[in-house]
Parts: C-alpha cells; sequence; structure tokens
C-alpha cells in the first residue's frame, strides 16, 4: 500500500469519476501527503438518561420495533450548529460530527482519517482512526473526543481532522468491484449511530443447552 | 373588573414563565435573543396597559393582545432549529429582510422579524404576517412555516416565494405597489371584475370536466352568487398576484414547485378553493411566464445539457392544460405584470432570481449525477483550486434538471444533496468574503 502525495492527490481529484474531496475552500487544506477536513455542521452527542444503553441485542431487526427504535432515537442528541455558532465539547464526552466536505473515493483507493496534529495538543482526538472504504460516497463521520481537562469549543468550518489516501492492491478487481456495490453505508449525509448488530445476530440470543 | 385585571396579570407571569421555557432549545437560525427580547418586550408593555386599567373594555382589547402572544410563544416553545433545514431558511431569509419591509420610527427600510417553525404535512407552506404591528414595538413579526415531513425537500421549498408575495401584500411597504399591479394588469379579460371571472367560470366553452365540478358543488352557488359568499374574488387576485412574485423570485424552480405540490394535493387538476382559483389556470399562467422572463433559454442542440433542460420544461409542460379555456392572460397581460413585479423586486437584491449562465448549469447538474452536492468549487487543470459564489436558486434548478433527466435517481437522494450543497455553498461564501 503506498500512500498519495499531495500532486497524485491532486492529480486523483482532477479526473471524471475518480477522488472527490469538495468542496476545498483553501489550498492550505493541502499537505504533502493527505487533505485537512472542516467539521460540518450537525453534533450528535450521546444522551445519559432516559433509555440510552449501548445494547446490540436490541437492535436486532426481529427485535420489538418500538423497543430499539425507542432507544436508538434516545441514545443521541443531535444539534444542528449554523456556521459562526460552536459547539461544547466536554472533558471525557463523545461527539459524532460530520465533515464539512464530501468524500467519493474510487475503487483502488483507501481513506485513512485522523486527528490534526494541532488540535491534539489541545486534548481534542478522533477517537478511532477511521477507515473510509473504498466506493464510499458521503460525509465522513468524525468520532472526537476530548481527552483534556477543560472543555473545547468547536466551530463548523474549523479544519480538525486530515484524511490520507493509500493505494490498494487488488488480486480480484471484478470481485472486489461487486462487493463494493453492497457497501452498507452508501451516500451518508450526516452521522449515525453505528449498526453494531448486523450480521452477529446469532451470538445475541440466549442458546438453549 | 379587579378579578379580571388579576387574572390577566396572572396570565402575563405565566406567559413570562413560558417564554423563558423557549431558550431550552434553540429554535432560531440566528439569534433566540431577537424574538425573546421582541416578546418580553410585549409582555412588559401588556402587564403595564392590563395593570393601569379595570375598564371591562380596554382589559378585553388587551386579552386579544395576551391571546396573539400566547399563541406566538407556545410557537416558539414547540419548534427548534433541527426540524426545518436552516441553510435554505439562511438564503430565504436574506430574500425576505430585503424585501418584506416597511416604514417605522427606526428607520424607512426596518425589516420585518422572521421567525421560523416546522409543522404538519404537505399543505402546510406558509407565512403568517401579523396583520398590525403593535403600536408600542417597532417590529413584525413573520412566522414562515416548513412541513416538519419535508425538512431535507428543499426543492419543493420553493414554493415559499408564493408565500413571501403574501408577506409583501399584507404588511410591507410594497404591499400597496403590489397591489396597484392588480388595478393595473390583472383586472382586464376574465379577471375584469368578479362578474367576468365568474362569466368565464359558467361559460359554455368550459371543458366538461370543470362543469361536473360545478354540479357537484351548493346548488346555491351560480354565476351571480359565486363570489357573494362562496368564493372571495379579490382573494383569488392575491393569489395569483403571489404566484408571480414567486415565479420572480423563485424562477424554474419555483413553477416545478408548483407544478408537483398542487397536482399532488389535487390530483383530477379540476375546480378551485374559496380562497384560490383553479390550479390549472395557475399552473398555465406560471408555464407561460417562465417563458415571457425568458427562464426557459435552451443552449445550442450540440451542448452537453441540452438534453436535460429539454426533459425538465418537457416534463413541466404536461402540467399545462390545452384546453383554451385555463388560459385566462392574454400574453401582453401577462409580461406587464410580470414586468411590474420585476421592477418591484429588482430593486432589492437579492430577490429578483438571477438567470444563470448555461456553463452554471453545466458545472452543477454533472456533480449531481454524480452524487456531489452541487456546489461553487472546482479544481482547474492546472490545480488550482477555485471557488466561486453560487446563488441557491441555481443549485435548486440544478436539482430540478437532474429530478427530470434522471429519473432513476432517488428524489430524496436530489434533495438531500441540494441541501448539502446549500449548506456547503454558505461556507464557500464565508471564505471568499473579504
Amino acid at each position: 500500500m503506498a500512500a498519495l502525495s499531495r500532486s497524485s492527490i491532486l492529480g486523483r481529484l482532477k479526473l471524471p469519476d475518480n477522488l472527490v474531496i469538495s468542496p476545498i475552500l483553501s489550498e492550505i487544506q493541502l499537505g504533502d501527503s493527505s487533505v485537512d477536513l472542516r467539521m460540518g455542521t450537525v453534533a450528535l452527542v450521546a444522551r445519559a438518561g432516559g433509555q440510552s444503553t449501548v445494547d446490540p441485542a436490541v437492535q436486532l431487526a426481529n427485535n420489538d420495533v418500538h423497543a430499539s427504535t425507542e432507544r436508538r432515537e434516545q441514545k443521541h442528541e443531535r444539534f444542528d450548529v449554523p456556521f459562526g455558532h460552536a459547539f461544547l465539547l466536554h472533558p471525557g464526552s463523545l461527539l459524532l460530527v460530520p465533515t464539512l466536505e464530501w468524500v467519493n473515493i474510487p475503487a483502488d483507493l483507501q481513506g485513512v482519517v485522523t486527528a490534526r496534529s494541532s488540535w491534539a495538543r489541545e486534548g481534542l482526538n478522533i477517537a478511532t482512526a477511521t477507515i473510509i472504504n473504498p466506493g464510499y460516497q458521503g460525509i465522513v463521520t468524525l468520532e472526537l473526543a476530548n481527552f483534556g481537562e477543560i472543555p473545547i469549543k468547536l466551530y463548523p468550518g474549523l479544519r480538525i481532522a486530515q484524511i490520507a489516501f493509500y493505494e490498494l492492491r487488488s488480486d480480484n478487481p471484478s470481485a472486489d468491484r461487486n462487493h463494493l456495490d453492497q457497501s452498507q453505508f452508501k451516500m451518508s449525509f450526516e452521522p449515525q449511530a453505528g449498526k453494531i448488530s448486523d450480521g452477529d445476530d446469532k451470538f445475541l440470543r440466549t442458546h438453549a443447552p | 373588573m379587579v378579578v379580571a385585571q388579576e387574572f390577566l396579570l396572572q396570565e402575563c407571569k405565566n406567559l413570562r414563565d413560558l417564554l423563558d421555557k423557549t431558550l431550552r432549545y434553540k429554535y432560531e437560525y440566528a439569534e433566540s435573543r431577537i424574538f425573546y427580547d421582541e416578546c418580553s418586550e410585549r409582555l412588559a408593555s401588556l402587564e403595564r396597559a392590563i395593570g393601569a386599567t379595570t375598564d371591562a373594555d380596554a382589559l378585553g382589547h388587551e386579552v386579544i393582545h395576551l391571546n396573539e402572544l400566547a399563541d406566538l410563544i407556545c410557537r416558539l416553545e414547540r419548534s427548534s432549529i433541527s426540524e426545518h433545514s436552516w441553510p435554505f431558511v439562511h438564503e430565504l431569509k436574506r430574500i425576505a429582510s430585503a424585501i418584506c419591509t416597511e416604514d417605522t420610527l427606526a428607520g424607512s427600510n426596518t425589516p420585518n422579524e422572521i421567525y421560523v417553525l416546522a409543522d404538519g404535512g404537505l399543505h402546510t407552506y406558509r407565512i403568517h404576517p401579523e396583520d398590525r404591528r403593535p403600536s408600542y414595538t417597532k417590529k413584525r413579526l413573520l412566522t414562515i412555516v416548513f412541513p416538519k415531513s419535508l425538512k431535507h425537500f428543499v426543492l419543493l421549498h420553493s414554493i415559499l416565494g408564493h408565500e413571501l408575495g403574501h408577506a409583501i401584500w399584507r404588511c410591507s411597504k410594497h404591499g400597496s405597489e403590489m397591489r396597484q399591479q392588480v388595478e393595473t394588469h390583472i383586472r382586464e379579460g376574465v379577471f375584469a371584475s368578479p362578474a367576468a371571472t365568474a362569466a368565464h367560470i359558467y361559460s359554455h366553452s368550459a371543458p366538461s370536466k370543470e362543469k361536473t365540478f360545478l354540479g357537484a358543488c351548493d346548488p346555491q352557488m351560480q354565476a351571480t352568487t359565486l363570489f357573494q359568499g362562496f368564493a372571495d374574488w379579490r382573494a383569488w387576485c392575491e393569489e395569483i398576484l403571489c404566484d408571480l412574485v414567486g415565479l420572480v423570485i423563485f424562477g424554474p424552480s419555483f413553477v416545478a414547485s408548483e407544478c408537483e405540490l398542487l397536482s399532488s394535493m389535487n390530483p383530477a387538476m379540476t375546480g378551485f378553493g374559496a380562497q384560490h382559483p383553479p390550479t390549472a389556470w395557475r399552473l398555465n399562467y406560471l408555464l407561460d411566464g417562465a417563458k415571457i422572463l425568458g427562464h426557459d433559454a435552451r443552449p445550442p442542440v450540440s451542448h452537453p445539457l441540452r438534453a436535460d433542460i429539454d426533459a425538465f420544461w418537457a416534463h413541466l409542460e404536461d402540467f399545462r392544460s390545452t384546453d383554451p379555456w385555463y388560459s385566462i392572460f392574454t400574453e401582453d397581460q401577462l409580461r406587464r405584470a410580470l414586468n411590474g413585479m420585476k421592477a418591484l423586486l429588482s430593486r432589492y437584491p437579492p430577490a429578483e432570481y438571477p438567470i444563470p449562465t448555461f456553463e452554471r448549469l453545466e458545472h452543477l447538474v454533472p456533480m449531481l449525477k454524480r452524487k456531489i452536492p452541487p456546489v461553487g468549487f472546482r479544481i482547474a487543470n492546472d490545480g488550482s483550486l477555485n471557488c466561486e459564489n453560487v446563488d441557491f436558486r441555481h443549485i435548486l434548478f440544478s436539482g430540478w434538471i437532474t429530478k427530470a433527466s434522471q429519473p432513476t435517481m432517488p428524489v430524496d437522494k436530489i434533495n438531500q444533496l441540494c441541501e448539502h450543497a446549500i449548506m456547503q455553498q454558505i461556507a464557500v461564501d464565508i471564505s471568499l468574503a473579504p
């Protein structure tokens, strides 16, 4: 896997039906081997209390629809944060935010999103290094956590993350392309809770001896 | 009347508690402070007025104001910014603030304060202008209502151009100029008088389905009584002018949204309402009006977007009723009325729709086809990044063109891509600002 350099990223961005990062508002977003991403205008924050729990069992489709929907809807609180307004991220809190940029990843690339080091020094971290799979279309969901001891004010439009791209090696491109069509999160417009129980339902039921 | 006075003062206190509760949520895109302060000021004035009198008539007068304020505060309390498309509202407010103004002690072009809420379904689009400005305040409030069920359906939101017309008609300093358009241009031919309109409705040349509609109505309703209790001729005139305002403000997107919404709510496309002229009349004069304004301009046949733009207008022409009975204005009459509205709206940018260049559409529509929000950003061949201002109405138009030319592309995705683009475009505009 080889990382794309600045010129390679730009070369890809110029090609039709290839890599898309839109819009890139300033040259300063283009690094030597990455592109800075800006915070979008939605904040999804886990809401303590009420019915909120993380329990994969209640997310199963064949469970009580009312219960699973209620828990899903009550687990997070969604905030719209227009430009010029701020959202406060408290120490120890987890926040899902979208990037301002729309990203399309072609079949032969993988994106890896990490925090910008300048923000990391302030305590703001992206909880996991997000891998963006080939074929993905949409905003990138950033899982922000405040590892410091003081609240951090976040403003939409700030550069808070960066994405690097890696070329994929494929032994069977057509099989990989067919698999892309079944991608789970096609055209993602805003952050949403992960589907943590999909495909694992056998492990979420009581098994009689 | 001391009991009534005490009760009403208690109600003022209750309303103040309710007003404080509105600040639990961010219910407005801009500053909730504007509405909080405005309502607070109104409440304080009412408290003073109620406290100063025990006269029954005077208290009765204040009860009306108190109830109006209670309704407004309750609507605020139930609304939040997450229930409507704030990027669209951001753009709509720029237009409304420019044209919905009035003369007050604070200035000759004081903009109305605009409050937005989401409620209900398809039929909900409307603007509630306060009929009168309370004497003790400088501001009149406009309440713009979006359907909650259509939060992301920004293409349809163009219908609010019509509602802006009502706001201008009712409460701005331009209302009289707008009403003058009716006297000067609309009151001819079929709309020369209520009798002339009724005669056209009941004419022998009316299509049979319209006659069937009339036959199913109240037998007391006849040509001579139609506008004497069954329908409001002046309201029809207002509706027509508001349609023309919507066309001049939102362009082709307004025609498309009106075609889709009106035909969905009246699938048979027959008949009329007490406040609204026949749907088919409205769609016909809007399609004619778009041509008069040059909105239907086509690029050369060889242009890559020619087929897409043709598909858009061909789709809209499907909504035209071909029987001559449905065409109620002459081309000259419609042209004069539209020019009158253009003359008014062009003085208050960005109210008038700016016709996009084909180059602009050639940039936006392909982005949508590639499932990318259509925004003013591109990378030049030399690798330089180019951001540019794009009017949000061009994003909407590109959405409608894509919808017509790409029937397999889900409508909700086109809407969401356009909504996302309007949000991104605000960021682009911020980045380009000096």
